[in-house]
């Protein structure tokens, strides 16, 4: 196990969130991304773009920034 | 009574308010159509119950404009029972919101909507369970064939609010497998919930999630995921090495279906109907007859032909209010807007526009807007006021006020994209290209000397939708009804008012007045004045009058660019007050500079490539 940056995984790896920055813990909250919850990396936007996660059922997309913010434990 | 629609977008909450009212509002699949609010009536347990659509949301802690406003109605609306729509499908996060709702104590009844794709994919929710649960009223809907609705609309009344005091205390037996005789004890509520062993009303957003898979864990079930064609389709339509080249095809494919479309309809049809049979028609019929100054500024003023004066020929040249008036807006206008709307329409219910936001959102956060900035830049290529209205879904004032400030500047609206397809159609590609570029040389101009934040897209990501043919149909009636009821008038008054100028040789003074500036700084002829002014009150009408002015093509490019960025219409320009406020005035200043230094810019384009 190993602890990254949500915008550093790659392409269809999953990951589990280990921690939030509190500015953006309640906005990701309401769309499903929290601590504890299994996360997929549907893709990731070249030139710095947005990311797409698999939260739940659903996708949702966030900037670098914001997901640079999200601490993540995947398997090496 | 008073009755809140509340819910994330995307989840077929203005379908359902649809149903119940029978009302014109528009139905969409991307965040910010409703945020206009919608107001209905029902009629129901003897009583005219008033429905609001609320904008979609994803929490109450308001992250964007539209969301401000959904909050507020909560508040002002405090008596009012509210009805949550969530995706049955999605309902984890879904219940994130119900929680919110019920801990501010809002009498909810919770609609699980787009229960047959729950279905279909293998989540089994015990709705009864659920019910009991949360303490309100839990009825699974299938908004678009209106499967659950009656039932969502009778538990309506008698609605109480619940607690999330007595949901925790309700889990905490659901857990222990005893139902019988609860009384709200806190003991279970201890082990499950609060280490703390206290009982809350208000939950942090962890308590909240916790809370939420206490519920889940215990009333539905999801079986082997099934990923769909949707879901796969909808997969590679964001992932940039797929998605990119077929985001470019699409773009293509919607500007060469508009240009070829209304200009076969303008040219086949519309110029044969007022050319051969309209204008010969009224120029007989109408009084008066040619050098009457009535029949002049109404029908045609003709023009001189060797020392005589003869009748036009087309209705473009006549000028008349009757002529050219009604010609411009229904013989180009329409066809145009007609098919861009109906493109726009099943590109927004497939649910297509938040992928190319997506998409889209490295090139625009590099100015300092995000992903959604491309919904109002491409609602404002139909018209540009509801574009400026749709500004509201960015986060920031900054980013309103750029975005506005650019729309209005650079996004040419589909009315003049029609006349310049018509009449100057070699320097369509030109004309776009220089606009294209205004606006990303600006945004980053803007982005640097504007003060304020510019965060970065957080954005849900729907799957695509079957679009059906009574949203569209509604949706592209309404938004053209739209353009007919301001177009037209707006169109005939300019000709009018244009005429008068002329006659009273308003036009040629201030031609003369402005002749150094438009010679000399902008490089056009000083009869673009004319059309400037006109374009005050419609830019197509503008456009119109500069191609029958003589000039070069470079010329004409210049005049053309400087028409569209040298000021908004009139009702794009009411628009920007109502909706910038004092950010408004900035804007104005930051319009006439641009359009000034652009314009300036272009004519050194041209000394330098010695066109001039």
């Amino acid at each position: 196990m190993k602890r990254i940056r949500l915008d550093k995984m790659h392409y269809n790896q999953e990951g589990m969130v280990v921690s939030i920055d509190p500015d953006v813990r309640g906005k990701l909250a309401s769309m499903g991304l929290r601590t504890g919850k299994k996360t997929r990396m549907i893709t990731k936007e070249p030139w710095k773009g947005p990311v797409v996660l698999l939260v739940d059922q659903a996708n949702i997309s966030l900037g670098m920034g914001i997901a640079g913010k999200v601490q993540v434990e995947v398997d090496e | 009574m008073k009755v809140l629609l509340i819910g994330h977008p995307n989840v077929g909450k203005s379908v359902i308010f649809n149903r119940l009212t029978g009302a014109n509002v528009v139905s969409s699949n991307y965040p910010g159509t409703t945020v206009d609010y919608t107001k209905g009536y029902m009629r129901q347990f003897g009583e005219d119950i008033e429905l609001i659509d609320v904008p979609g949301t994803f929490s109450l802690e308001p992250k964007d404009k539209a969301e401000e406003v959904a909050v507020r109605m909560l508040d002002e609306n405090a008596d009012a029972k509210v009805v949550c729509v969530i995706d049955a499908a999605k309902i984890e996060r879904g219940l994130y919101l119900t929680l919110e709702l019920i801990e501010r104590g809002l009498p909810v009844v919770l609609s699980l909507n787009m229960w047959d794709v729950a279905h279909d994919k293998n989540i089994v929710i015990d709705s009864k369970r659920l019910q009991d649960i949360l303490g309100i009223p839990v009825v699974p809907t299938v908004a678009i064939s209106g499967e659950g609705i009656s039932s969502l609309v009778r538990n309506i009344e008698g609605l109480n609010p619940s607690s999330l005091k007595e949901i925790s205390a309700r889990i905490g037996y659901a857990r222990h497998g005893s139902e019988m005789n609860c009384q709200g004890c806190s003991g279970c509520l201890r082990t499950s919930l609060s280490g703390q062993g206290q009982i809350l009303d208000t939950l942090s957003p962890d308590k909240k999630w916790d809370l939420i898979e206490e519920i889940t864990a215990s009333t539905v079930t999801f079986g082997t995921f099934v990923h769909t064609l949707k879901d796969a389709l909808g997969d590679y339509t964001v992932k940039p090495v797929t998605g990119i080249p077929f985001a470019i095809a699409m773009l293509y494919a919607f500007w060469s279906i508009f240009v070829s479309f209304s200009g076969l309809v303008t040219d086949g049809f519309m110029v044969r109907i007022f050319d051969d049979y309209y204008l010969p028609w009224i120029q007989t019929h109408f009084p008066g007859g040619m050098g009457n100054w009535l029949y002049a500024l109404l029908v045609d003023a003709g023009h001189m032909e060797g020392g005589f004066l003869v009748p036009s020929t087309t209705c473009f040249e006549s000028f008349g209010v009757l002529t050219s008036g009604l010609f411009l807006p229904i013989g180009i206008v329409l066809p145009a807007i007609l098919v861009f709307y109906l493109m726009l329409a099943l590109l927004e219910d497939i649910g297509y526009m938040p992928r190319l936001a997506v998409l889209i959102d490295t090139f625009l956060h590099k100015i300092g807007l995000h992903g959604y900035a491309v919904i109002p830049t491409i609602l404002s290529m139909g018209c540009n006021v509801p574009g400026v209205e749709a500004t509201r879904i960015l986060e920031t004032k900054k980013q309103r006020f750029m975005m506005m400030t650019l729309l209005a500047l650079f996004i040419p609206c589909g009315a003049q994209i029609a006349i310049m397809n018509d009449f100057i159609p070699d320097y369509l590609g030109f004309v776009m290209a220089y606009l294209f570029a205004g606006y990303f040389i600006f945004g980053f101009i803007l982005n640097k000397i504007v003060p304020g934040r510019a965060p970065e897209i957080l954005m849900d990501v729907p799957v695509y939708q079957r679009p059906t043919v009574k949203d569209i149909g509604k949706k592209v009636f309404m938004r053209t009804k739209g353009f007919l009821k301001e177009g037209i008038p707006f169109v005939m008054l300019g000709v009018f008012i244009v005429n008068i100028l002329y006659l009273l040789g308003f036009i040629d003074t201030m031609a003369s007045f402005a002749a150094p500036v438009f010679e000399g700084w902008f490089g056009v002829p000083k009869e673009t004045a004319g059309p400037l002014i006109a374009a005050f009150l419609r830019k197509d009408l503008a456009i119109a009058q500069l191609s029958s002015i003589p000039m070069t093509k470079y010329q004409m490019i210049s005049a053309v660019v400087l028409v569209t960025i040298y000021f908004p219409c009139i009702a794009t320009f009411f628009m920007m007050i109502k909706e910038g406020g004092k950010a408004f005035f900035g804007s104005v200043l930051a319009l006439i500079s641009v359009a000034f230094v652009y314009g300036g810019f272009l004519h050194l384009i041209w000394i330098l490539m010695g066109v001039n």
